[in-house]
């Protein structure tokens, strides 16, 4: 079941309902929402549930076993379940990926694993990773079975993220913290989320899906293929931080609030920047567990340039086994590096330099994409070779279709100017102006018509 | 907090029944010369089985065995199996009274026709245990064996419970749509679905404007066969008339003048494995008998004679109703009959 789905949101409905009538008993509205949570993920498959049940099941096993036992020997424990939680994640992600490299490195018909990428392994792999290393540091308490099935099982965010780490969601289990202003609330972000998602995401997908499966690209002029790079970067952005909205929303109508996973990335003016503003749930979660440990700011500068490199390199490879995700990541670190090495430091806002810089980095991010989106490295190099204006003929024509699809990309830009138009308008019209933007997003959710797409980062 | 809730209810209530009020008002100008909707509340014995952009819900129906459609299939004593050409043009309820009164006893006839190839229905066959069932095989799917569309695929990699969800997402959306059909106009971009059809034209640059509710389709649970299409620009197609058969000098684009073939795996499968096979070849535009595979034997040939189509493909109702009476009469000129009686 998707979330855009009529029928999920229908029983969506009924669940809000049957927790705020089990608020009272909040053990018993906790287990009832974790029953809820496994029934989405075994409509996605019975092996997934499967899986899920027994990597949490060692986990928990692990963490029960840290606590019990003393610091030095608790980072052994620590060292081994994270190998098995890699191994795991490793053997269901990323088999076919290094068998297939290593089979034509080597010559070798190396046989496909037969099981595809269970649902949302990625994303639950990295949250019992933070669990274990915050336990192990001392920063949480290890939870109750509740606690824990339902920290890491919560529907909202179980399949996709936000990455939530213990800290955030334990302390909010087993109490009713539901406030006059979660229920306006969750409901706008569901609205909007939808509304990013179905409205913009799906109908843009359906005019670009088409221009990537095209080996022919040379239907298309230089301007077109810039339109195209922009617009996926618009249906990303709808549909991942659609996606994050709708969770925050489903999450605040049940009474709880995970992190914000998206602030308006296209006003970045550098990769570090963007990094603070898209998926922020994982680039924090990659700079505590992975950026810092191994080194971080407090090594020579070389070795921290390399700490970036590696860190972003498998940021890109985390999302997907595939090389154009390598290089993605790559992009985005070498970005990094890049700003470091020039002596970025964040110009301030409306000068000439922050635009200068804005639009060097968001040119950047939006080439980034063509490798995170073609189908592989050779068509991505095809697509990039003709953004450049001089391998065609007509370099400025675009194609209607592309220009109809700019009109859905508008809303996202309104989306990223939301937070500076609501900065700048009185306290007493915040109310009215949120409940009419809801309004009309609901309206056109229901008017205008959208194909069904499943998220682009429940693959992940 | 109080106050900014009950001012962001206020706001979003007033805005949106005004706006749903002023679309609703324009609409109805519009929505009064449309066709009438379709039942909501369907006969116990009926389900919506396509329904529009959503989705087909008879693929993970008979895949799954899905609301006892399995059972019925399994406590059948025959078969209609094929593409959507047995789906639109065999009658199993028709079939199963005819056999009926003919072996003085009830004798079960269910129709399994999936707008898919062969290699779904060999899929449905095999999880549903039917392989020792006698059936119509109509060659068509055979000829279209492995051409499964993009729903067929996504169908096999669910499970039951998925199968179950997905089948209740399209019923919701059928619901949902007939609630709002009468009160909002709906905004479909011009590549999605030609709206040309509708008495009247609406379009805002690339969008069309049109009804809520999309072409829809209403299958039987007892025998499986279609009842009926309803069509936003028609209403329910089967009360009106369909065109005659094209001439047999002009071959479907799709199947090649030789002939079809039987799949190797396919024939080998139907007649080493499954003893009662019976052939058939439903008329489309273009048919002609010189495209039946001399192995498929025993065939029951079905005169196209003053069978009508509603599309090129697929026949009518009253097609569907003489072609299986023409089967019929097939069936018990060759002496089949006696063997499904037994």
């Amino acid at each position: 079941m998707s979330y855009t789905d009529t029928l999920f949101l229908l029983i969506f409905a009924a669940v809000c309902i049957v927790t705020w009538l089990l608020r009272p008993w909040p053990v018993i509205k906790e287990w009832f929402l974790i029953g809820f949570s496994l029934f989405v993920i075994a409509t996605w498959g019975y092996f997934d549930l499967a899986l899920f049940l027994a990597v949490i099941g060692v986990n928990f096993f692990a963490a029960f076993t840290m606590s019990r036992v003393r610091h030095e020997k608790s980072r052994y424990i620590l060292t081994a379940f994270i190998i098995v939680d890699l191994a795991t994640l490793a053997t269901f992600k990323y088999a076919n990926f290094i068998g297939g490299n290593l089979g034509a490195i080597m010559g070798l018909k190396i046989p496909s694993f037969p099981l595809g990428i269970p649902l949302a392994i990625s994303f639950y792999v990295f949250h019992l990773i933070s669990y274990l290393v915050d336990i192990h540091a001392g920063r949480v308490k290890v939870a109750t079975l509740r606690e824990y099935t339902f920290y890491l099982s919560f529907f909202p965010h179980v399949i996709a993220g936000p990455i939530v780490r213990a800290w955030q969601l334990v302390p909010q289990i087993g109490k009713d913290r539901r406030v006059a202003t979660d229920f306006a609330m969750g409901f706008h972000y569901l609205v909007v989320g939808f509304f990013l998602k179905s409205v913009v995401a799906n109908n843009i997908a359906m005019a670009i899906d088409g221009v990537w499966l095209e080996p022919d690209m040379t239907a298309l002029s230089t301007l077109d293929h810039w339109v195209v790079a922009f617009l996926y970067y618009c249906e990303i952005y709808g549909d991942f931080a659609g996606y994050s909205l709708m969770a925050l929303g489903m999450a605040r109508l049940l009474g709880y609030r995970l992190p914000v996973n998206f602030r308006s990335p296209m006003l970045a003016a550098s990769v570090q920047e963007f990094w603070r503003r898209w998926h922020i749930t994982l680039s924090k979660w990659l700079r505590d567990y992975l950026y810092i440990p191994l080194g971080g700011n407090r090594v020579p500068p070389y070795r921290s340039m390399l700490n970036v490199l590696i860190t972003m390199l498998l940021g890109g490879l985390w999302h997907g086994a595939g090389w154009g995700f390598v290089v993605w990541g790559a992009m985005h670190g070498i970005g990094i590096v890049g700003e470091r090495s020039l002596g970025f430091r964040g110009q301030r806002k409306k000068s000439m330099q922050w635009l200068a810089w804005w639009i060097v980095t968001q040119i950047w991010i939006t080439i980034a994409w063509v490798f995170f989106r073609a189908p592989n490295l050779r068509a991505a190099n095809t697509f990039l070779w003709h953004m450049i204006p001089l391998m065609d003929g007509r370099p400025f024509v675009v194609h209607r279709t592309f220009l109809m699809s700019l009109v859905c990309a508008i809303p996202v830009i309104l989306h990223h100017c939301a937070p500076y138009l609501i900065r700048k308008l009185e306290r007493r019209f915040l109310a009215v102006a949120l409940g009419l933007s809801t309004s009309v997003m609901l309206v056109l959710n229901f008017i205008v018509f959208s194909p069904t797409k499943i998220f682009i980062y429940f693959r992940f | 907090m109080k106050r900014f809730t009950t001012t962001f209810w206020l706001a979003f209530t007033a805005l949106t029944l005004l706006l749903n009020l002023s679309f609703h008002e324009w609409w109805s100008l519009y929505w009064r010369d449309l066709p009438p909707r379709p039942p909501l509340i369907l006969p116990k014995d009926t389900y919506v089985c396509d329904y529009g952009s959503a989705g087909i819900t008879d693929d993970c129906i008979y895949l799954y065995g899905l609301f006892g459609v399995g059972d019925d299939m399994r406590k059948s004593d025959l078969l209609l199996m094929g593409s959507s050409h047995v789906k639109c043009g065999l009658s199993a309820g028709q079939l199963s009274k005819e056999l009926s009164a003919k072996a003085a006893h009830p004798v079960r006839v269910y129709n399994v026709g999936i707008a898919e190839g062969f290699s779904f229905t060999k899929d449905v066959i095999n999880q549903n245990k039917l392989r020792d069932k006698p059936a119509v095989i109509d060659l068509f799917s055979i000829y279209d064996n492995d051409s499964v569309s993009p729903v067929a695929d996504t169908t096999r990699k669910y499970n039951a419970l998925g199968a179950y969800c997905h089948v209740g997402e399209i019923w919701a959306k059928y619901v949902c749509d007939w609630f709002w059909d009468p009160f909002l106009p709906h905004l479909y971009p011009k590549r999605i679905m030609p709206l040309d059809t509708l008495p009247f034209k609406l379009t805002i640059g690339a969008l069309h404007l049109g009804r809520f509710l999309q072409t829809t389709a209403f299958r039987s649970w007892d025998t499986g066969d279609l009842l009926d299409f309803w069509s936003p620009s028609r209403g329910m197609i089967n009360s009106q008339p369909g065109t005659d058969l094209r001439p047999y000098d002009r071959t479907y684009e799709d199947v090649p003048n030789e002939g079809i073939k039987l799949p190797n795996m396919a024939g080998a499968q139907l007649s080493g494995q499954r003893p009662h096979i019976i052939y058939t070849l439903l008329p489309f535009d273009g048919y002609k008998l010189g495209i039946v595979p001399k192995e498929a034997q025993p065939f029951v040939p079905i005169a196209p004679e003053g069978l009508t189509l509603s599309d090129g493909l697929h026949l009518t109702e009253l097609g569907r109703k003489l072609a299986t009476e023409r089967l019929m009469q097939g069936l018990q000129s060759q002496g089949i009959i006696v063997n499904l009686s037994k």
